[in-house]
């Protein structure tokens, strides 16, 4: 009982709408300072903890692309190893948000055979004075692809505690009602509850993968 | 007194210096310290007397100009004919950048002290060797030079500073020549600005034997031509693939794909020059004009990944399917031998994508050899643990090597965003900047090293070929078409 579940998510989103900035301001304090390590030791992953319910703890791997965007083929297979994702847009770039249903395209396209949830995020809310994308918009956008809508803040770490809670939250609900398996050879969610792996009858036959196509 | 040696009357380390990569190699000062040292070196009596180490430098421009033209008549073809010393100021020869210091004199920090030449290079190479230099180093430094009255004849203590001087001045050359090749294969000018230098420097006649050797070393170092430049160029080898029509993948074996790829991967990857490594330019979005060589890198990276997928794809027979995995896994596998670990990501992202992953039947017939041995690979090059067997394998090989350039990008990435350019003290952030230079180093040592593999263009041909190559769309199309969805 001592081990908790563990949810990889990933930050998708343009390269400027302040995805690392998020994770920072998430994570703070968690990120091994690099002033005071090796550059090469270190994380590959932000990781922290979120309560989401009373005495309910889940770890959350944060996969952080970043630097290596352009190398599609390898940052496609992260998509595939999460369970979960922040879609990240900044509310003072119309083009990021235009992008948002990109993001989606692509990353739907990748994680099969899983799945993987998604919410959006409009991200530094508190330019408000120079905000080229609405509210409403966003909403809209986000209840046609299924998602929740947030805005959050970095600089004055608004919503950004809760963006990831919810987010989490909600996966967790999945998993507990099944509709979000946990499979060998997918790192997306591991469970500390269930005794490690759900098999398949089919063990033998199986390709090195499971594969739900 | 004429001895003006130091073209560089002050020196400013500035953090900005270290992404303004394109200030130095054009910048070519009107007239080096050649000129002024060969000034200095013709100047009767001051033989052991002159402190060749001074602050000042404004010296009349006119009479050292009247000086320089008389007593040297051993003047270096190279060197041009006019010395303004009163131009010093914009002498930037030493815009040196080590990856952690630039000495620079165009720019004036009112908040830094003016230093000597000597100091500068001083406070270089202790940044380089010896850790931060410290607020006290700076004084001492300042001190060393300062103290010298200009008419103060002390033999003793000139020849001393004068031994340190140069000294210091052709370990930074060295240093500069040797690690930084680069900057001279790409400045035609600055290589003989710097031969002219030093074989002015040989001909000064206190010079200590060693130091002669010394110098004569770096001027070798410099004409010696690169072995490395024997070697075909990329630009060779894509034209000799122009509109050839290219031999199908059967036609080559695995070995000759693989040692091919790897020759042009390292081709791809040696051309990248240091500075697109500055301030996370391809992550911007002027990424194509700042860092076109990062881009070119991963470009290639794409399309040998399209390549690959599309040459299992294109198979509609299930057989072929099979081989056309197994033997890129064959290809991988030699790749990783010759440690082309690029290559390895390449074959290994391609099996991953999800047009090739979901092939379920394609997968069960390939052997359980190919799939244990894919296993192996995708530990190899895995991000987890933040690349921690990859650099496990990185640094227990020999170059030749291709590394993958994106795990030195999430580096950089990780450096510039989580680390301050100053500290809490308005000091530049020496820590953060040995860090970044410490990977670029790394990658400086994988590019300098190239791989001695003939070039066969037949199998370049084919691997440069992209007319049968699907995007992502049409490649998942075509998975669905060759092995349809069942109904779940």
């Amino acid at each position: 009982r001592q081990t908790r579940d563990r949810f990889r998510l990933i930050v998708l989103g343009d390269s400027t709408v302040g995805k690392s900035c998020l994770l920072h301001r998430f994570t703070e304090g968690r990120f091994p300072g690099p002033l005071h390590s090796d550059p090469t030791v270190g994380v590959d992953f932000f990781s922290r903890l979120v309560e989401i319910e009373p005495g309910k703890r889940v770890k959350l791997q944060l996969w952080d692309t970043a630097g290596q965007e352009r190398f599609r083929s390898i940052t496609r297979s992260y998509y595939r190893n999460s369970v979960g994702g922040l879609l990240v847009f900044d509310i003072t770039n119309r083009r990021s948000f235009e992008h948002v249903k990109d993001w989606l395209e692509e990353a739907k396209m990748h994680v099969q055979p899983f799945q993987i949830v998604f919410m959006l995020v409009g991200h530094k809310c508190d330019l408000v004075s120079q905000r080229e994308v609405t509210r409403e918009e966003a909403e809209k956008l986000s209840s046609d692809c299924g998602m929740k809508y947030i805005e959050t803040s970095a600089k004055d770490a608004t919503n950004v505690e809760e963006s990831f809670t919810i987010l989490t939250r909600d996966i967790y609900e999945l998993v507990k009602n099944g509709e979000i398996s946990i499979q060998d050879g997918w790192e997306g969610v591991k469970s500390g509850f269930v005794p490690n792996v759900v098999h398949s009858s089919e063990e033998a036959v199986k390709p090195r993968r499971q594969c739900i196509c | 007194v004429y001895s003006s040696m130091a073209p560089f009357s002050k020196t400013t380390l500035d953090i900005n210096k270290l992404y303004v990569s394109s200030s130095y190699p054009n910048k070519i000062p009107d007239e080096g310290e050649a000129a002024s040292e060969k000034q200095e070196e013709s100047l009767p009596g001051k033989q052991g007397s002159e402190v060749s180490v001074r602050e000042e430098s404004d010296t009349d421009p006119n009479h050292s100009d009247e000086a320089e033209a008389e007593t040297s008549p051993t003047k270096s073809p190279t060197t041009p004919k006019s010395v303004k010393c009163k131009n010093s100021s914009d002498f930037s020869l030493f815009s040196y950048n080590n990856g952690m210091v630039m000495t620079s004199c165009r720019d004036l920090d009112s908040t830094r002290s003016a230093l000597s030449a000597t100091s500068a290079f001083a406070i270089a190479t202790a940044g380089a060797n010896e850790g931060t230099p410290t607020k006290e180093k700076y004084r001492r430094m300042s001190l060393a030079s300062a103290g010298f009255p200009t008419d103060q004849r002390n033999g003793d203590k000139e020849f001393v500073i004068r031994r340190a001087a140069t000294n210091r001045v052709l370990n930074v050359l060295r240093h500069w020549v040797s690690k930084h090749s680069q900057d001279f294969e790409s400045n035609e000018e600055l290589k003989f600005r710097v031969i002219g230098f030093l074989e002015e420097v040989i001909h000064d006649p206190e010079l200590l034997t060693q130091e002669r050797k010394a110098a004569a070393n770096i001027i070798r170092t410099l004409t010696q031509e690169d072995p490395g430049d024997n070697q075909i160029t990329l630009e060779e080898v894509v034209q000799m693939a122009e509109g050839v029509k290219a031999e199908p993948f059967e036609n080559h074996s695995a070995l000759e794909i693989a040692e091919q790829l790897t020759l042009l991967d390292h081709l791809v990857f040696k051309k990248i020059p240091y500075e697109e490594f500055f301030g996370q330019g391809w992550m911007k979005l002027e990424k194509n004009e700042r860092t076109p060589y990062i881009m070119k890198n991963t470009k290639h990276f794409n399309d040998v990944s399209n390549l690959i997928a599309s040459e299992i794809i294109r198979n509609e027979e299930i057989n072929a399917r099979v081989s056309a995995i197994e033997k890129w896994v064959a290809v991988a596998d030699i790749c990783r031998c010759l440690h082309n670990y690029n290559a390895v990501l390449e074959i290994t992202s391609s099996l991953n994508r999800s047009a090739i992953f979901r092939l379920k039947k394609t997968w069960l017939k390939v052997s359980k050899q190919t799939k244990a041995l894919i296993d192996k690979l995708q530990k190899l090059v895995s991000s987890e643990g933040r690349f921690k067997n990859l650099r496990e394998a990185l640094k227990n090989c020999d170059p030749p090597c291709v590394p993958y350039l994106g795990m030195y990008l999430t580096d950089l990435a990780f450096i510039e965003e989580g680390t301050p350019n100053y500290t809490e003290d308005g000091l530049v952030n020496f820590s953060k900047m040995r860090m970044i230079s410490h990977i670029i180093r790394e990658i400086r040592q994988f590019q300098q090293t190239s791989y001695k593999i003939e070039h066969q263009p037949k199998v370049t041909q084919y691997l440069l070929d992209q007319s049968f190559v699907m995007d992502e769309e049409t490649l998942y199309e075509a998975s669905l078409r060759i092995e349809p969805k069942l109904p779940s």
